[in-house]
């Protein structure tokens, strides 16, 4: 797994803890979880900055902790850095979690699943939110998980559909979603209401998503697919590379392969 | 438009709010705030807001479990249910005349998780309720419980099984297929689906709209989602901080919304498609204020982008609009 050419799964603890917070960042699901209930946010902030800038002071500090507060637009941001998680609403928690990542200005965001807790009106604030924060950090990358499709579609460039433990497709955000090849991502994208006519039968992935412990042999997918053919079951595919520069795991692009791929990396698939 | 079902007039619950040494009670929120709607036969409502709108407080109040489940709840108005004997108040029933009425309004729970009792076979659960409201044999409950499990896409066979080895998919149709057990008239499902992967979801739509067309099922559908809401309800109602705030047709609602608070929810609705414009999407300021801290007047002024002074001044009532639904706003 490389990061700037290191390979991260073989850096030593205190290796890997001088990037963890400071240049790879992470935003989690459940912010009330991932929030310690027993400190204020303002120590939480301060911990992360004084973890990795030693030289800073704490006057240094805290005055950073408020500026990153009041990025994310936390009202009255300096007296807020004195109250507990508990006291925040599940909005402001999810604010306050994304300037602890940013405090450190990282390179890489990853965030898991940032806005499924929360309402809808809010999710577009922090969606809003996210996308500003990226145009003026430049050259910040943000690795962004999540189940709803349509987030990914309002906030993505890139795509990588996984199923089974495996990347299944990749792709830029316009040909994910509109030349989609892998017959999940087109599972997935026919099963959603807003594309369908309203009131009609919704399209189906048949069955469920197997146990960890009970995937297929072959293709992953195999059990589920429309298009399954006999090798399927037997034989896994490669990750195909097609001229658009598209990666697919199916047997169904076998004919338009230009090669394979090992790792997204390695692919052409540049931003629109 | 068929008959009535379901008329709620004028419905008030408030919650306690304790403190102080002795633990009295020193406040109340005012989770629904005056709501009235009718629900008729055979429609499907879609009833959605956010945080605090009071949408499942109204759930769990039209089948009445709040004066169990809330001490010293406050609930005032009329929830008329229509028997064949004329409408009923059911907040006026006691327990015992209130039994029989729960075979006819069942709910399916939002968490396939915890709505299912661990400790229960899927067959013991879903015959519970046969052995409470019917006088069948036990090889009548039986074979039903079998009907059951396989209408919903399960196997009799199953029905010795515990939840812990379904899936989540699989124990929201154990939920749907406890709820059917009885024939109820009216089903309340609050989120039933938002637990769910986007696959799994359409597969638990397309089966609740299936049994509402076989069994001409009333639903009341609570939830946050737009765009499954959208596709299943022939009327949409939204709530915001307690008040009903707009109510209509579902392509009317979510097409052309009337409230500032509907067309800012509508538009914040993500959708799938990269290449929509999105700079037509009203954001709001600040965040939902806590009910306990409701603002007088319009309860949405603190946030409103065509917010008056005269928005403070006295709650607005619905009003018919143009498109077709009525609106709790004199500006739009």
């Amino acid at each position: 797994m490389l990061y700037e050419g290191q390979d991260l799964l073989k850096l030593s603890y205190k290796e890997m803890r001088a990037i963890r917070g400071n240049e790879i960042a992470m935003i989690f699901q459940e912010p009330m979880t991932s929030l310690n209930p027993v400190f204020t946010i303002g120590m939480q902030i301060i911990e992360t900055l004084r973890t990795h800038n030693p030289e800073m002071t704490k006057q240094e500090a805290f005055d950073r902790a408020v500026l990153r507060l009041s990025q994310v637009k936390i009202p009255d941001a300096e007296k807020r850095m004195k109250d507990y998680p508990h006291q925040f609403s599940g909005g402001m928690r999810q604010r306050v979690m994304i300037a602890m990542a940013l405090c450190c200005n990282p390179k890489l965001l990853i965030a898991d699943e940032p806005t499924t807790a929360l309402d809808v009106t809010t999710q577009a604030q922090i969606l809003n939110l996210m996308l500003e924060l990226r145009e003026r950090r430049e050259g910040g990358s943000i690795i962004l998980i999540t189940h709803d499709l349509a987030v990914v579609a309002e906030t993505c460039q890139r795509v990588i559909v996984m199923y089974g433990g495996k990347i299944q497709e990749v792709g830029n955000v316009d040909q994910i979603f509109y030349e989609p090849r892998h017959p999940y991502t087109q599972g997935l994208l026919e099963s959603l209401p807003s594309t369908q006519e309203a009131k009609k039968r919704l399209h189906t992935i048949p069955g469920n998503v197997p146990f960890i412990m009970d995937l297929p042999t072959g293709c992953k997918f195999c059990t589920r697919c429309d298009q399954v053919m006999d090798r399927c079951h037997n034989e896994e595919p490669p990750l195909h590379q097609l001229k658009s520069g598209q990666l697919v795991r199916c047997h169904l692009a076998e004919e338009d392969s230009t090669g394979f791929a090992d790792a997204p990396a390695m692919t052409n698939v540049t931003p629109p | 438009m068929s008959k009535p079902l379901l008329e709620i007039k004028n419905l008030k619950i408030g919650y306690p709010v304790w403190g102080g040494i002795l633990r009295h009670k020193i406040g109340e929120v005012k989770a629904v705030d005056d709501v009235s709607f009718t629900l008729h036969e055979g429609e499907t409502l879609g009833l959605v807001g956010e945080s605090g709108c009071g949408k499942s407080t109204l759930a769990k109040a039209v089948i009445n479990i709040l004066k169990a489940t809330v001490p010293g709840v406050r609930q005032e108005g009329e929830i008329l249910f229509h028997t064949e004997k004329g409408p009923v108040n059911l907040l006026e029933l006691s327990r015992r005349e209130m039994q029989p009425r729960r075979s006819e309004i069942q709910m399916i729970f939002q968490d396939p998780f915890s709505s299912l009792n661990p400790r229960m076979t899927v067959g013991s659960m879903i015959e519970a309720p046969l052995r409470l409201h019917t006088a069948q044999t036990k090889k009548e409950r039986t074979d039903r419980v079998h009907w059951l499990l396989e209408r919903v896409g399960l196997q009799a066979s199953q029905a010795s099984r515990y939840p812990h080895e379904f899936s989540g998919g699989q124990r929201q149709r154990i939920g749907i297929a406890r709820a059917l057990a009885v024939n109820p008239r009216l089903i309340v499902a609050d989120e039933p689906v938002s637990a769910l992967d986007v696959s799994v979801q359409a597969q638990v739509v397309n089966l609740l709209q299936d049994l509402q067309d076989e069994f001409n099922l009333t639903y009341l559908f609570v939830a946050h989602d737009l765009s499954v809401v959208n596709h299943i309800s022939d009327r949409i109602a939204v709530m915001y901080l307690g008040n009903l705030i707009e109510l209509g047709e579902a392509n009317t609602v979510y097409g052309q919304p009337a409230h500032p608070y509907s067309r800012a929810l509508i538009s914040a609705v993500p959708s799938p498609d990269p290449r929509k414009d999105h700079s037509d999407r009203v954001l709001l300021e600040g965040e939902i204020p806590t009910p306990l801290d409701k603002p007088t007047g319009c309860a949405f002024r603190t946030r409103c982008p065509i917010v008056k002074d005269e928005c403070a001044a006295s709650t607005p009532p619905l009003e018919q609009k143009k498109s077709g639904q009525v609106a709790a706003c004199p500006y739009t």
